[in-house]
């Protein structure tokens, strides 16, 4: 039954503010770039379907607010998460120092069943910068990455859509096992709810 | 309506309600997993912008031809003609309250032209000092706000650069002390290479810098890229720049040295993008931005008790004047209302249009009804889309999607006087609730406490709504609505 039924992922995008979160998630869904975008308040997200080994399905991708400050609003958003990308920017030394904090805040907030295993990417963004302004390298993520569990890792450019589709695809297959394996081990509501539910609508006739 | 529109329209509406039926069919057939309670759906969002849009298609056609009456660009009334169904929550006992309400007239609210410089000047005596009583210029800047020339003048005012009883000549003074005062503070970090060196500078520098250059960048006077950017070792992204947006970063760096506690948080730079634009000039406008700041600084404390705590009046507000609504929010786990925090956060700055911004911050500012009117204004575009959050939204982020989508999309007219009747009706409903809890006060001393006891015990367990007799009165007041304190706080 599960493999039928229409899946949503929920994908959050955490990181400093500025890294291109919004950017990312445009680029993504609409193929769009513009450096004119605002600093995102509170929270939004976009919608694509895409088709990940064979099956249909809705990406749910939540753009916030990358200010810490507003970092307690997570909660409302991060439930239910069924992956978590950690992003930063290659120029920037100091948002690539933060993904940790990101990376733990968000497991306290959305407290997903197995924080050990629960799936995380990590994307290294503004590549299209000239070299001489890289303050982080392949190697030093790479190796941060290896010692989270072997987090996935890409470098991308969401000002020239480079390493964006790969990445979301991986994104999407890690997010998917994630939603599968949900459904295996979570308790299925009671379903005489939801039947109650329906003849709730049958019943007001509207 | 002509006939061929009433058919056109019905079938709209016939499309739209069988397609409705067809989505929920759907779900109650072919899904019936715990995803066709619990997820997303963007066709539910889809099918609410929809009705949306018919709502209003046949609103304004309604609205047309009773504004008749009214000629005018902007002379424009809001009757409270159809009182929402109060009594549908029957645990807030409010039947006998829409009673007294409907027996009282309805509420008209009003929209005037803005504030000219003719009418302005004539509040001023010859030594430019306040002839008329403030709230009359506040009445004047609430119901129309205020014309384009004039509010580099009244703005200084109503954002506290100076006082509204001083003279002309004082003014000056006033204004020039304030220069003396900011030049001092901005020396404070730009003069100083121990500070310009410091790492909580430089992060400072930074925060500002990254939000700046993407702040109302499709404005002209911030869109030009004019002059190199004085600091080389910038990233290549912002290697130009001009003259407002080195200002805008000067003066929320300055504001940093002022308020240091507070430092610069994301916002802030959208707060005061239109200030510096109407102020022209970096001192006047730093002081506009420091008395803003003094009415939204709550917004950006660190714990957040700030937005919290208008979040959270604005759910009592709900749940006082739209019950079913609030049911709604709360079935579908959306009570934190956190979509409506950039709203509150920014005063609405990301739903209206730069022009509108300013017009409906300066109707804010005027506290002429209360001084939270901004809570009514977020009440105001909810209730316009009351139904259809009920009927076709049942997530939290279905609504949140909604609810973002609907920026630049909101009338700023149609919405102040919908706040406006909004804000009479609560006040109203207040006092009746009160007239009544008292009147039922006093009927509960006139029986003796035993008495009192026994009968309302009676009446509980026979579930009885005997009217008319005073002996139930103590059911009565708990059935009463409960007025909170941050509800009250709205009436100052």
């Amino acid at each position: 039954m599960a493999s039928r039924k229409k899946v949503l992922l929920k994908v959050i995008i955490l990181g400093d503010s500025g890294v291109g979160k919004t950017s990312l998630m445009n680029q993504y869904v609409n193929k769009k770039f513009s450096n004119q975008y605002k600093a995102t308040i509170g929270a939004d997200f976009l919608t694509k379907e895409v088709m990940v080994d064979d099956r249909l399905v809705t990406m749910q991708i939540w753009d916030t607010a990358g200010q810490e400050r507003f970092q307690s609003l997570g909660v409302a958003f991060y439930r239910g998460a069924d992956c978590c990308v950690l992003m930063y920017d290659v120029n920037n030394a100091k948002s690539f120092e933060t993904l940790d904090s990101w990376r733990d805040e968000f497991l306290i907030q959305a407290s997903p069943r197995d924080s050990e295993n629960f799936p995380f990417v990590v994307l290294g963004n503004k590549i299209d910068l000239e070299e001489s302004k890289r303050m982080v390298s392949q190697k030093r993520a790479m190796t941060w990455c290896q010692s989270k569990g072997n987090t996935p890792y890409f470098e991308t450019s969401a000002k020239e859509a480079i390493n964006v589709e790969q990445a979301f695809q991986t994104i999407a297959k890690n997010a998917l096992q994630q939603e599968t394996e949900d459904i295996l081990y979570s308790d299925f509501p009671d379903p005489i709810k939801i039947d109650s539910d329906a003849n709730k609508y049958e019943a007001c006739g509207c | 309506m002509d006939p061929i529109q009433e058919t056109v329209k019905e079938i709209h509406w016939n499309v739209l309600e069988s397609l409705s039926k067809v989505a929920r069919f759907s779900r109650d057939t072919a899904e019936p997993t715990r995803s066709v309670i619990d997820e997303y759906d963007p066709g539910r969002v889809y099918l609410a912008k929809w009705a949306s849009s018919i709502n209003e298609a046949s609103r304004a056609e309604r609205l047309e031809k009773s504004d008749e009456s009214f000629p005018g660009r902007r002379r424009r009334r809001w009757s409270d003609s159809e009182p929402k169904r109060w009594e549908e929550e029957t645990e807030v006992g409010t039947f006998e309250v829409l009673n007294d309400e409907l027996t009282l007239p309805p509420v008209h609210a009003i929209r005037t032209d803005p504030l000219n410089a003719e009418k302005w000047f004539s509040f001023f005596d010859t030594e430019g000092r306040l002839k008329v009583e403030l709230n009359e210029v506040r009445e004047a800047v609430f119901r129309g706000g205020i014309e384009n020339d004039i509010r580099i003048d009244v703005w200084k005012f109503f954002l506290g650069v100076y006082p509204w009883d001083s003279s002309r000549v004082e003014r000056e003074n006033i204004l020039e002390a304030k220069a003396q005062q900011y030049w001092a503070l901005k020396r404070e970090w730009w003069d100083s290479p121990e500070v310009l060196n410091s790492d909580d500078f430089k992060e400072q520098k930074m925060r500002i810098e990254k939000d700046v250059i993407r702040t109302d960048r499709t404005m002209e006077f911030f869109a030009i890229e004019d002059m190199p950017h004085p600091d080389p070792l910038i990233s290549a992204s912002s290697k130009t720049t001009n003259k407002k947006l080195e200002a805008m970063k000067d003066i929320l760096m300055t504001y940093h040295f002022y308020n240091k506690d507070l430092g610069y948080v994301q916002g802030m730079s959208d707060l005061l993008a239109p200030v510096l634009i109407v102020m022209e000039d970096e001192v006047p406008a730093f002081w506009a931005f420091v008395g803003f700041m003094e009415r939204m600084k709550s917004n950006f404390y660190r714990d957040q008790s700030g937005m919290r705590q208008q979040l959270l009046t604005l759910e009592h507000l709900i749940k006082f004047m739209d019950p079913p609504l609030y049911k709604h929010l709360k079935n579908t786990e959306s009570l934190n209302l956190f979509f409506c925090f950039r709203w509150i956060l920014i005063w609405f700055k990301r739903e209206f249009d730069w022009e509108h911004v300013k017009y409906i911050w300066e109707v804010l500012w005027s506290d002429y009804l209360c001084t939270s009117f901004h809570l009514f204004v977020a009440l105001a575009i909810l209730d316009k889309h009351r139904m259809v959050i009920i009927e076709y939204l049942k997530q939290f982020d279905e609504i949140l999607k909604y609810i973002n989508d609907l920026s630049n999309t909101i009338p700023v007219d149609e919405t102040l006087l919908r706040a406006e009747t909004l804000f009479h009706q609560f006040q109203r409903r207040v006092e009746i609730i009160d007239r009544k809890r008292s009147s039922v006060h006093q009927d509960n001393q006139n029986l003796g406490g035993t008495l009192r006891r026994r009968v309302s015990e009676s009446v509980a367990r026979n579930n009885s709504t005997d009217e008319g007799s005073s002996s139930n009165a103590a059911v009565v007041s708990d059935r009463l609505p409960v007025i909170s304190e941050l509800l009250r706080d709205l009436l100052v």
